[in-house]
């Protein structure tokens, strides 16, 4: 599968292609405003407290929130610590689980049984209330944010590494490579490994989209970012209160995270259907 | 059921020499059955078929890959639509008096598993997966026969159980599908196929999934039953030789149309299409060491992208520019024939095939390829057995399966070894373990006087340009995300060979390649010609062993005679020694110096070429022979009784109980 | 067979010993457990009494041996903030999230499964490619924000249901379990969709039309039952997954006092005891779902029974 014939099947699917843009407009949205912009997303102006959108006769483009800070800047504030953190967050769970998921593939047998039984383990051990429980315990960061939410991701990349590896090692490309004389390493990283990379990228799209929504819960409930950090899912907790008169708070930042999370899984799935590993061109 | 079927379905008289006035059992006309791609445009895999079926008959339809027989078949059953197919309008299909494209659907679904039965290519998937033996044929009785109460209906099934010839009907209605072996399976098929008393009954390659011995016995039973219940068959298939033993009349297609059609044996005497000329004597036989195989350039193409005109123009030696090229060959009666012969060649009148009207004739015993083997094994082998921990279940406790079990033998220089024998003897363990691919429980696998087996992992890699491999699969060997020329560099990078471009363009032209292949990818080949390029890598690093594990199974017949020829070559000009992995008896005779036939797990005979196949000595060896078929039908109607007994005498695989355990 | 079962049993002991492991080491050996739940600017002398009295000077592994050896008895201490023993008020809140947890599930899993099959009928009509995209916006959007645009819509809006609050009224029932059942929904819908566009390429359907079977015969008979085997297995880790996971939210935005919101409740007074009560309870249940789920798999495919049986 190359980028090309990606594109083109991309030309096919106008959804996908939509989702796509939106997904690279969040993004450069979310990187750029912030550098660019002089409002501060958390200088407050009680005078301007509570102002619906300027279109309804208010203040800034979506309106102000509880402290009168300008509701536009800060979902974008929001926006980007979202993707920071599941970037982050997915680095980490595509690096561990990418290694544990060839290691257990690849070399089967004791080493395989054992980290399977630990991803058994910890797929079946409640994800939210461990992350709960661990900022509860250690305090409100996002890099232990980051740290968190990526070890909650890993087994799903080992599982589905693994799968793909154990699928490539039933053909008999490693035996053939063996019987030239390739070493492991070489057969794992030059034949293995580029065989997983279209997998792997599906599954980077969606976990990522549900990392944005863990972290938005998780500080929904006040265990992810702290202030100063901003984030979506905050904005939307200080939002419940004013639900009664002042709806656009939680409306517009629930929206825009919608619409990350929603573009990034469109793209994922369909990811996910043109490089399914099963489906080898012939 | 309607009452026209009924009219059809009071039995005709059976007889295959019936005169023409004979209503036919079914007929096609004009078929053509397209369909829509995702793309908008729309493909037709069965372009334009006519023929008919008459009430008893045994008709083949032979074809290969793309040749859109298996679609026909599905055609005759009315379930073209259920495939996403869509039949033309002008098309005909009319099987026992009803319209099997335009009927209502109550009308076409009476007629399946009523008077058409249908049995399928793989009977490990053609069976579901959770429903008993007693559950799917009950379900096929009580749809036909609703008079049955439930007692009738379970004495019936074990009767259709008995009939083909399941030991202990009763134990088997409440068993799984997984629980039996394909040859069981098969036969479980055939017995749902039964169930409504059908007057025809289309097999969709129902032997191909099958080993060489079980579907001998599949074959005979299909063929017996034909007569016990005057049955006509609809037998689709690629094998020549199955055709031979089973079929009046035979009907070969070519790219989505009929190229010829006749009584099988006169077919079969005197090819008339330069397709089926060219395909018989493509095919080594198995009486005599051809020196050499005629092989026919090109795949058959796939039905998005057929030639112009006679779709096999471009692979035919006769095909005459400006008319074949761009006219489309229609079918034409064979004058002087009788039964309606007839061939799709637009220079039908003006070809005669000097090699084909030869064929018969030559039976000189040649002596093979030159080359024989001096002074000191390249290999040999001692004690060699190779055991596999298997677990049952979870948490199960361990269990061993012998694969290979205690295997002695020698390979000379330049010699060719066949090893023969049926799925799970163990001979792609025993190739595995030849090139310590896999580590061999014990033994001594001596190369060149070095014991492989207690080498270490360093030393081996060493030795590794030394003995290549090449495998059944070649799209699953290649790296589909490499180029031909990374493919063919990475064993000499590995080994720090010299590759300049001249190397690499010298191993793609003795397999035949051109050098433009050295940009392209893997999936932008043929099957046939990804095998190529297996074997350009295997013999780039100038090997002086090459274990072949069954490296034509997977092709289509019309392109194994060429890599056949290539092997051959290989050990001629190169001096190459070669070990050939396969269950085609035939095969073997011609590629072979010397055989030797794994039978569970152990080498059971050893012997030269052709004195394995002139006085074969284990009863196994003979009951791969019998069961070997050979494309020539007086020959096959010999053997069936004589068959018959030999495979009784080594006891019917087909009915035993337990699965084939698939090792490695 | 009893083999298995053992074999599974243990699994279930493993998940749910290692969960309380996690536990501990994170109360116990990362955070003090005496500052965690003292309030801040506690004097020292307080602290180390508070220590010597619940045994937290004690040496790590001892501390370690006590707290499996009382586990294995349920007893996880009593709890600060609620009062009681922890175990007793875990228990007491788990009728209310078991209230909303089961019926979405069982919704969300009827939706799916009905609409799943539907949809994998005609993969390319109007009506599949919408209830795709439509499962796509349930799996992307999150269950707090839907709620607060329920609460929106309905109670502040329309005032035809309560914002939250638990209630034995059915009216109280709606909004929760709706926003509980999206995930299992789409999750089923999606799994159910595509286990029966994969059945029905294979070929005992095609076998099973040749036989003369209608299109209704050939799916109730056939091939749901094939494609049944996952999905109800994924019915109950969905269960699972719902009743650790998103009910913790849906009870934070709906005033729903059920185990989540005691969890939140119990993490924010730093009450150590009932945390660790929570976990294991939620361990507990969430292993024992996946351990029947994995039974389930075992009775309906008679695969696995034979391999067993046979042991070959």
């Amino acid at each position: 599968m190359t980028v090309g014939s990606l594109l083109g099947s991309l030309r096919r699917q106008p959804v996908i292609a939509v989702a796509a843009i939106v997904a690279a407009v969040l993004l450069i949205l979310a990187v750029a405003y912030p550098l660019l912009t002089h409002v501060d997303p958390n200088g407050s102006q009680l005078r301007l407290r509570l102002q619906p959108p300027s279109w309804l006769g208010g203040e800034g483009l979506l309106g102000t929130d509880q402290l009168g800070r300008d509701l536009w800047t800060r979902i974008l504030f929001g926006l980007r610590t979202s993707f920071l953190v599941s970037i982050g967050a997915c680095v980490v769970g595509a690096v561990v689980g990418t290694a544990v998921g060839l290691a257990a593939g690849y070399f089967g047998g004791k080493l395989d049984a054992v980290l399977m039984r630990i991803t058994d383990i910890q797929l079946s051990f409640p994800a939210l209330l461990l992350a709960m429980l661990v900022v509860g315990l250690l305090g409100k960061g996002i890099w232990l944010l980051v740290l968190i939410l990526g070890l909650s991701t890993w087994m799903i990349f080992a599982r589905v590494i693994r799968s793909a590896v154990l699928q490539i090692r039933s053909t008999e490309l490693v035996v053939s490579s063996t019987s030239i004389g390739a070493t492991r390493t070489r057969i794992v990283l030059r034949h293995v490994l580029p065989n997983v990379l279209g997998p792997l990228a599906a599954l980077v799209a969606l976990e990522f989209a549900r990392i944005m929504l863990a972290e938005a819960s998780l500080s929904f409930l006040g265990f992810g970012v702290e202030p100063p950090g901003i984030s979506l899912g905050a904005i939307l907790a200080g939002g419940r209160d004013y639900l009664q008169s002042q709806w656009w708070i939680a409306t517009f930042a629930g929206l825009f995270l919608a619409l990350a999370v929603l573009s990034t899984n469109l793209v994922g799935s369909w990811l996910q259907r043109v490089v399914d590993p099963t489906r080898v061109t012939t | 059921m309607t009452d026209a079927a009924h009219a059809v379905r009071t039995r005709a008289v059976a007889d295959t020499t019936a005169p023409p006035e004979n209503p036919a059992l079914a007929r096609v006309e004009n078929l053509r059955i397209t369909f829509d791609r995702d793309a908008g445009d729309s493909v037709s895999p069965v372009e334009d078929v006519s023929f008919e079926v008459r009430p008893g008959e045994r008709l083949a339809v032979v074809g290969e890959s793309g040749s859109g027989k298996s679609l026909t078949s599905l055609a005759l059953m009315g379930l073209v639509d259920r495939v996403g197919g869509r039949i033309a309008d002008h098309s005909q299909v009319e099987v026992l008096g009803v319209d099997m494209v335009r009927a209502p659907e109550p009308a076409r679904r009476a007629l399946r598993g009523g008077g058409i039965g249908m049995i399928f290519q793989d009977p490990l998937t053609s069976l579901d997966p959770v429903r008993s033996v007693g559950f799917q044929l009950g379900e096929a009785i009580e749809l036909h026969r609703p008079a049955l109460d439930k007692h009738e209906t379970g004495k019936l099934a074990v009767d259709l159980l008995d009939q083909v010839r399941l030991p202990r009907p009763q134990a088997l209605l409440a068993s799984y599908p997984h629980e039996l072996s394909g040859g069981m399976r098969q036969r479980v098929m055939i017995a749902i196929a039964l169930a409504g008393d059908p007057d025809l009954l289309i097999a969709d390659e129902p032997t191909t999934a099958l080993d060489v011995t079980v579907q001998a016995q599949i074959l005979d039973l299909v063929h017996d039953l034909c007569d016990e219940r005057s049955l006509a068959v609809v037998l689709v298939t690629h094998d020549l030789g199955v055709v031979a033993g089973f079929a009046d009349r035979v009907v070969t297609m070519y790219a989505g149309r009929i190229v010829e059609q006749g009584a099988t044996e006169e077919v079969y005497a005197a090819p008339r299409h330069p397709y089926t000329d060219a395909l018989m004597r493509s095919i080594p036989p198995l009486t005599h060491r051809e020196p050499r195989l005629v092989a026919i350039p090109g795949s058959p193409p796939e039905p998005a992208h057929r030639p112009t005109g006679c779709a096999f123009h471009d692979r035919c030696g006769f095909a005459e520019e400006h008319v074949c090229t761009t006219e489309r060959p229609p079918l034409t009666l064979v004058e002087g024939s009788s039964d309606a012969r007839r061939v799709a060649c637009l220079r039908l009148t003006e070809i005669t095939f000097p090699l084909g009207a030869a064929r018969a004739t030559e039976r000189a015993e040649s002596t093979g390829p030159a080359g024989a083997a001096d002074g000191s094994p390249l290999v040999s082998v001692r004690g060699l057995t190779k055991k596999f921990a298997i677990r049952s279940g979870g948490f199960g406790k361990r269990e061993q399966l012998t694969a290979v079990d205690d295997v002695s033998l020698d390979i000379g220089r330049a010699e060719i070894l066949g090893i023969v024998g049926e799925s799970g003897s163990g001979k792609s363990t025993l190739a595995r373990c030849l090139l310590r691919l896999i580590d061999p429980t014990s033994g001594r696998i001596e190369f060149d006087g070095r014991d492989l087996a207690s080498m270490s992992a360093r030393e081996l890699r060493k030795q590794r340009p030394r003995m290549q491999m090449i495998f059944q699969d070649p799209s699953s060997s290649l790296n589909p995300r490499m180029t031909v020329r990374q493919t063919l560099l990475e064993p000499l990078k590995i080994h720090g060979r010299p590759a300049d471009e001249q190397t690499l363009v010298g191993l793609l032209d003795s397999v035949k390649l051109p050098a433009s292949a050295l940009a392209r990818y893997p999936h932008e080949f043929s099957g046939g010609q990804r095998q190529r390029i297996a074997i350009a890598r295997a013999i780039a690093l100038r090997p002086e062993l090459l274990v072949c594990d069954e490296p034509v199974s997977a092709l289509d017949v019309s392109v194994r005679s060429s890599l056949l020829n290539v092997l051959s070559d290989l050990r001629a000009e190169q001096g190459i020694s070669l070990v050939f992995i396969a269950h085609d008896l035939a095969m073997v005779r011609f590629l072979c110096d010397r055989v030797g036939v794994m039978f569970r797990s152990r080498l059971v005979e050893l012997n030269g070429n052709p004195e394995i196949y002139d006085a074969p000595v284990h009863p196994h060896t003979r009951a791969l022979l019998a069961a070997q078929p050979i494309p020539d039908p007086d020959v096959e109607r010999r053997r069936r009784t004589m068959r018959r007994d030999l495979l009784n005498e080594a006891g019917d695989p087909s009915t035993e109980g337990t699965r084939n355990v698939e090792s490695a | 067979m009893t083999r298995y079962l053992a074999g599974r049993l243990g699994q279930f002991l493993i998940v749910v010993g290692g969960a309380l492991l996690v536990v501990f080491i994170l109360l116990y050996a990362i955070a003090d457990p005496a500052r965690t739940m003292l309030p801040v600017g506690t004097p020292d002398n307080v602290v180390a009494d508070f220590r010597a009295r619940y045994g937290f000077d004690q040496p790590l592994l001892v501390q370690l041996g006590t707290f499996f050896a009382k586990a294995v008895h349920f007893d996880f201490g009593e709890s600060l903030w609620q009062g009681g023993s922890a175990i007793g008020s875990v228990l007491a809140h788990l009728p209310a999230t078991l209230l909303i947890a089961i019926p979405a599930v069982v919704l969300g899993a009827a939706a799916g499964l009905v609409l799943g099959t539907v949809a994998a009928r005609r993969p390319d009509s109007g009506l599949a490619q919408a209830l795709n995209v439509f499962a796509y916006g349930v799996i992307s959007v999150a269950e707090f924000w839907v709620g607060l645009m329920l609460i929106l819509i309905f109670a502040v809006i329309m005032g035809w249901l309560p914002t939250g609050g638990y209630d034995p009224k059915p009216a109280t029932l709606v909004l929760p379990v709706l926003v509980l059942a999206m995930k299992p929904f789409a999750q089923i819908f999606q799994l159910t969709q595509s286990t029966m566009v994969t059945e029905y390429g294979k070929q005992y359907v095609m076998a099973a039309r040749a036989k003369g079977l209608g299109e209704v015969a050939v799916a109730r008979e056939h091939v749901i039952r094939n494609a049944a085997i996952p999905v109800v297995t994924l019915g109950f880790y969905e269960l699972g997954r719902v009743f650790v996971g998103t009910a913790v939210i849906v009870e934070v935005v709906f005033a729903w006092p059920g185990i989540g919101r005691l969890a939140v409740g119990a993490l924010e007074h730093g009450d150590v005891f009932l945390v660790q009560a929570i976990v294991a309870v939620a361990a507990i249940v969430v292993a024992g779902l996946n351990l029947g789920a994995d039974l389930l798999y075992f009775r309906l495919d008679p695969r696995t029974r034979s391999v067993l049986k046979g042991g070959s």
